[in-house]
C-alpha cells in the first residue's frame, strides 16, 4: 500500500485508446514524491487524460498506474484534481465550496474554510455564490477547496488559462507560496512552457498525439522562492527556455500539421 | 425593465373587461341566461362564504388536489433520480413511460371512478397520473444535464452516493423540478375537479356539475372563478419558495 519511498505517481508503458485513436501510447513516467513536475505539450496531445488516468477517473487500457506503491483500480483516494473547468458548486457559498471536502467527510471544516479566505483575501465575500464572483476569486476558492484536504498529490489542468495575466500571475505566486510550505506533489499540465519553467521543478516534455509519450525530462534548478513575475527576465530563465523550446518546437509543429 | 405601473394597468384593464361584461348583460347585447354577470357570480360567492357549506366543498377538493400534488411529485422526483442514474434500467423504462405518457389522461378518470370508487382515492389517483410525468421529465433530464465535471470533482473529494445526491444531483436538478412544480400543481387540481365532475360527493367540481345539471351559468362561472383564484394563491406560494431554494440563480 501506501509507502513514503515510493513514486507519487507511476505510468508503466500506459496506454489509453478512445475507440480507433490512442490518445497515450506505452508512457512511462515516475514522479517522486514532493516533485512540482509540470508537463507541457502541443494541444491535444493527451496531456487531460494523463491527468484523468492519474485520478483513476479514467483506466488505463495497456499497461498500468500506480501511485504511492498501489496500482489504482477506481479513483485514487491520494490525489485533489483543479479541473481546467470551473468545478465550484453553483449553489454554495464560497465559504461552503472550501469546506466542501471536510462536508463530505463528516466535519463542518468552517474555521479552517474562513481562515482560507482570509488567506487569500476573500475576507468578507465567504457568503457569495461563485455566480456572483470574478473568475480569479473562483480560482482562488477552487485552489483552497482542492489544497484544504490535505492529499499527497494535487493534479492541475491548465487550471490559469482563463485567467487574465495579472490574475494569473498572482494565482501563481499564490501556488508557489502554498507549495515551499507544505511540499506536495504536484502534476501541473500547461501547454504554456513559460509558466511549466516558472512553477515546476521538473518539466516533461509530451509529443504531439496520437499515441503521445514522453519527449525529454529537464529538471529546473532555478532558487526558489521565486519571483513570478520577474523571473522570465533572468538569463538562467531564458536558457532553459530556449533548451526546452528546442523539443517543443517540433511537436507542435507536428500537431499542427495534423 | 417594464416598469413600476404594471399592476396598475393589469388592474385597469381587468376592471375595464368585467365592466364590459356587466354593461353588455344589463343591455343585454349579451344573453345573461348564458353568460351570467361579474354582480350576481360575486353575490354568488358571497353567499357560498355566507354558509359554512362552500368551505367543505373548497376543503375537499384541496385535499384532494394536494395528495395528487404530493405523491405525484414525490414519486415523479424519486423515479427521476432513479432512472437518471441508471441508464440501462432508463432505456428499459423508456417506452413504457412514453406510452403511458401519450394516452390522453382523461380518459381514465372513468376508470379510476370504477377502480377507486367515489371517494377521495379515485382523484388522487387521477391527479398523480397528470403530476407523476410532468415532474418524472424534469427531474430526469435535470439530473442527466449535471456536468461531468461537478460530479467528478465531488466524487474526488469524497462523496459517496448518497453524499453525491444531496450535494450536487438533486440540488442541480432543482432548478428543472422547480420549473415543473407551478405547472404540477395547476395539474393536480385539474385532477381532483375533472374526478369530482364526473362523480362525486363533493368538491369544487361537483358544484360546478350540479349548477350545470341546473342550466345555472352564475354557479359554474362563481365555481370556476374560485377555482382560479385558488390556483393563483398555491402558484404564489411556489414562487416564494423557488426564489428561497435557488438564491443561489441570482446576482448579487
Amino acid at each position: 500500500m501506501k509507502e513514503l519511498s515510493a513514486p507519487a505517481l507511476h505510468f508503466r508503458a500506459a496506454g489509453r485508446v478512445f475507440g480507433a485513436r490512442s490518445a497515450i501510447d506505452h508512457l512511462n513516467l515516475e514522479i517522486p514524491p514532493g516533485e512540482f513536475a509540470a508537463l507541457v505539450g502541443p494541444s491535444g496531445c493527451g496531456k487531460t487524460t494523463i491527468l484523468n488516468l492519474a485520478a483513476g477517473l479514467l483506466a488505463p487500457t495497456s499497461g498500468a498506474v500506480e501511485s504511492f506503491g498501489g496500482a489504482l483500480t477506481g479513483l485514487n483516494p491520494h490525489v485533489s484534481y483543479l479541473f481546467q473547468q470551473d468545478t465550484l458548486l453553483p449553489w454554495k457559498t464560497l465559504e461552503d465550496n472550501i469546506a466542501l471536502a471536510a462536508t463530505f467527510s463528516g466535519r463542518a471544516g468552517r474555521d479552517e474554510a474562513r481562515e482560507w479566505l482570509t488567506r487569500l483575501g476573500l475576507e468578507g465575500f465567504g457568503d457569495y455564490y461563485p455566480a456572483q464572483a470574478s473568475g480569479g476569486m473562483r480560482k482562488r476558492v477552487a485552489l483552497a477547496q482542492q489544497w484544504l484536504p490535505r492529499r499527497p498529490l494535487l493534479l492541475m489542468d491548465e487550471p490559469f488559462s482563463a485567467l487574465d495575466i495579472h490574475t494569473r500571475q498572482r494565482m501563481e505566486t499564490e501556488l508557489l507560496n502554498l507549495w515551499d510550505s507544505d511540499q506536495r506533489t504536484v502534476l501541473f499540465v500547461t501547454h504554456d512552457l513559460e509558466e511549466a519553467i516558472a512553477l515546476a521543478s521538473v518539466v516533461y516534455v509530451l509529443s504531439a498525439g496520437p499515441g503521445s509519450r514522453i519527449v525529454n525530462r529537464y529538471p529546473i534548478h532555478l532558487p526558489r522562492p521565486r519571483a513570478i513575475a520577474e523571473l522570465r527576465l533572468d538569463p538562467r530563465f531564458t536558457d532553459l527556455y530556449r533548451a526546452i523550446w528546442d523539443d517543443l518546437r517540433p511537436e507542435v509543429q507536428r500537431a499542427h500539421a495534423r | 425593465m417594464p416598469g413600476k405601473h404594471v399592476l396598475g394597468y393589469q388592474l385597469g384593464l381587468a376592471a375595464f373587461l368585467l365592466a364590459l361584461w356587466e354593461a353588455g348583460a344589463r343591455a343585454t347585447w349579451i344573453d345573461p341566461f348564458f353568460f351570467s354577470r361579474p354582480s350576481l357570480i360575486g353575490a354568488r360567492l358571497a353567499e357560498w362564504f355566507s354558509t359554512s357549506l362552500i368551505w367543505g366543498h373548497l376543503g375537499a377538493t384541496l385535499l384532494e388536489a394536494l395528495l395528487a400534488f404530493v405523491l405525484g411529485s414525490a414519486a415523479g422526483i424519486v423515479t427521476g433520480f432513479w432512472l437518471g442514474r441508471w441508464p440501462l434500467g432508463a432505456a428499459v423504462a423508456e417506452p413504457f413511460l412514453q406510452t403511458a405518457n401519450a394516452l390522453p389522461r382523461v380518459v381514465l378518470a372513468p376508470l379510476f371512478i370504477f377502480w377507486f370508487g367515489l371517494g377521495i382515492a379515485s382523484k388522487v389517483a387521477f391527479g398523480m397520473t397528470l403530476v407523476f410525468f410532468l415532474v418524472f421529465f424534469n427531474t430526469y433530464r435535470g439530473v442527466r444535464s449535471v456536468e461531468r465535471a461537478l460530479i467528478d470533482n465531488a466524487r474526488l473529494l469524497g462523496a459517496n452516493e448518497r453524499q453525491l445526491l444531496r450535494h450536487v444531483l438533486l440540488p442541480s436538478a432543482l432548478g428543472w423540478i422547480f420549473s415543473s412544480l407551478e405547472a404540477s400543481i395547476g395539474l393536480a387540481m385539474v385532477g381532483a375537479v375533472v374526478g369530482e365532475y364526473l362523480g362525486a360527493t363533493g368538491g369544487l367540481g361537483y358544484l360546478i356539475a350540479q349548477a350545470e345539471g341546473l342550466l345555472d351559468t352564475t354557479g359554474m362561472l362563481a365555481g370556476m372563478a374560485l377555482l382560479a383564484v385558488v390556483v393563483l394563491l398555491i402558484a404564489a406560494l411556489v414562487r416564494r419558495a423557488e426564489r428561497r431554494l435557488l438564491r443561489w440563480q441570482q446576482p448579487r
